[in-house]
């Protein structure tokens, strides 16, 4: 696959991977408070603040020839870019999810349970569609973030052309070889390209959503 | 559902793709352009991986699997070895270091001398760095070279550094000084050039066909027409 494709499936795929675990975390932190939620809090935003260097190299570790995760034969293929994406992409996601929860009257929530809905129907029916525009953005921050991932790629994913080498690793790739200077612009317009239709597509769907929102 | 069956679309693209479907061959930087050349009529078609011969081993014994990988460096050879992963190794081709600077100029031992920087490949783990490292400590030129190290990533990239401007000189391969936007200066003297060999190894036993096939009678004609010596 070329290098434009396979990063726009790679961060779409890392996108999908992480929106369970993010809504999951999201609430989770939202509604929770103490000693758990802090140490919780703490692992989910860690690959935000950690060098993405490191965060390839804990994954190379556990996925690996010699991690616990071997059998799962993930690293240097198109599996292991996705989820080097989704590792990376999910504390945005999760802050963004969790922000929007936090937002949500409590007093919504406690009318619906005082009216017997059971609490996951609450979730179900009263905070996440109230907090679909976070986790809309959410979604977008991840997607942008899995689509520059490099440090984490290039170290759990390799750089193989056609199965691992997405668009930055192209545009590197092309910088490291003689003569590659107008790949390595072609590659430049691209991802601006994407990230520009990325955002556009980012403001139809927030817009749709909050018209939904505010019919709701 | 549109979104759904999209969705589904990409997710099997992403599987089918998720491991090459060709052979992939793990190529030292400096013998991208042969093994691409020796490669091109094959169907299916290998994939070259091209980078450090240092990365590429770490890579492999990560669990990158992969048919063939040729080492610039014996002792990256010799780390495949060790850890079980070279079901055999056969010597393919040599090399020599020169001096090298951005198109148009001819570099001298002086340059060398004088420059503000010099391109080495990275001395402390990728091939031709070490090569220029063993050289020049024998020609009594490191302690002066040292701190003006510009370390590249692959033999590849010093040269893409050298066609950049980055330095007016640095130490490669002769076979990267045709590289674009790089001339060959003076070769360095008999006395002290390193012994640089390459090695084949086959890590898929089942690719035994292509591991000849990139080191048999025929392909060493394209490695001498890529400048490439006997191994």
């Amino acid at each position: 696959m070329n290098p434009v494709l396979l990063s726009l499936t790679v961060a779409s795929l890392a996108t999908l991977a992480a929106t369970v675990p993010a809504v999951a975390l999201g609430t989770w932190l939202a509604r929770r408070r103490g000693g758990l939620r802090l140490a919780v809090q703490a692992v989910v935003l860690a690959p935000l603040v950690l060098p993405p260097v490191v965060t390839g190299w804990v994954l190379l570790q556990l996925f690996g020839a010699h991690g616990p995760l071997a059998a799962l034969r993930l690293p240097f293929t198109t599996a292991a870019a996705v989820v080097a994406g989704a590792v990376v992409g999910l504390p945005l996601y999760v802050r963004a999810v969790q922000l929007a929860v936090e937002a949500v009257d409590p007093g919504l929530e406690q009318a619906a349970a005082t009216l017997g809905a059971s609490p996951w129907r609450v979730l179900r029916t009263v905070t996440l569609p109230l907090a679909l525009p976070g986790v809309v953005t959410g979604a977008l921050l991840a997607f942008a973030r899995a689509l520059g991932e490099f440090g984490a790629t290039i170290l759990v994913a390799g750089n193989l052309p056609g199965t691992t080498r997405t668009l930055p690793l192209a545009l590197f790739t092309a910088l490291q070889t003689p003569g590659g200077e107008a790949e390595a612009a072609r590659w430049a317009a691209w991802s601006l390209v994407l990230s520009l239709g990325a955002l556009a597509l980012a403001e139809v769907l927030a817009r749709a959503v909050a018209r939904r929102v505010g019919t709701a | 559902m549109l979104f759904r069956s999209l969705l589904a679309v990409v997710a099997v693209v992403a599987i089918a793709c998720g491991r090459p479907q060709a052979p992939v061959i793990h190529a030292a930087a400096s013998t991208r352009a042969v093994v691409e050349a020796l490669v091109a009529d094959l169907d299916p078609r290998p994939i070259v991986d091209a980078g450090s011969t240092s990365t590429l081993v770490q890579q492999v014994q990560a669990g990158a699997g992969g048919a063939v990988l040729i080492s610039a460096h014996p002792d990256w050879t010799a780390a495949l070895e060790a850890s079980g992963l070279a079901r055999q190794v056969r010597p393919v081709a040599s090399n020599r270091l020169v001096l090298v600077g951005p198109a148009g100029t001819h570099p001298t031992v002086d340059d060398l001398d004088r420059a503000a920087c010099v391109v080495l490949g990275d001395p402390s783990h990728v091939p031709v760095g070490r090569y220029a490292r063993e050289a020049l400590t024998a020609w009594g030129r490191w302690p002066a070279v040292e701190g003006r190290v510009r370390p590249a990533l692959d033999a590849r990239a010093g040269a893409a550094a050298i066609a950049a401007g980055t330095c007016p000189v640095g130490v490669l391969y002769a076979t990267d000084a045709t590289a674009a936007g790089v001339s060959a200066g003076a070769p360095l003297p008999d006395a002290v050039q390193p012994v640089i060999r390459y090695d084949a190894v086959l890590l898929d036993p089942a690719a035994v066909a292509l591991f000849d096939h990139l080191t048999g009678p025929a392909a060493r004609a394209v490695w001498a027409a890529h400048g490439f010596g006997p191994p």
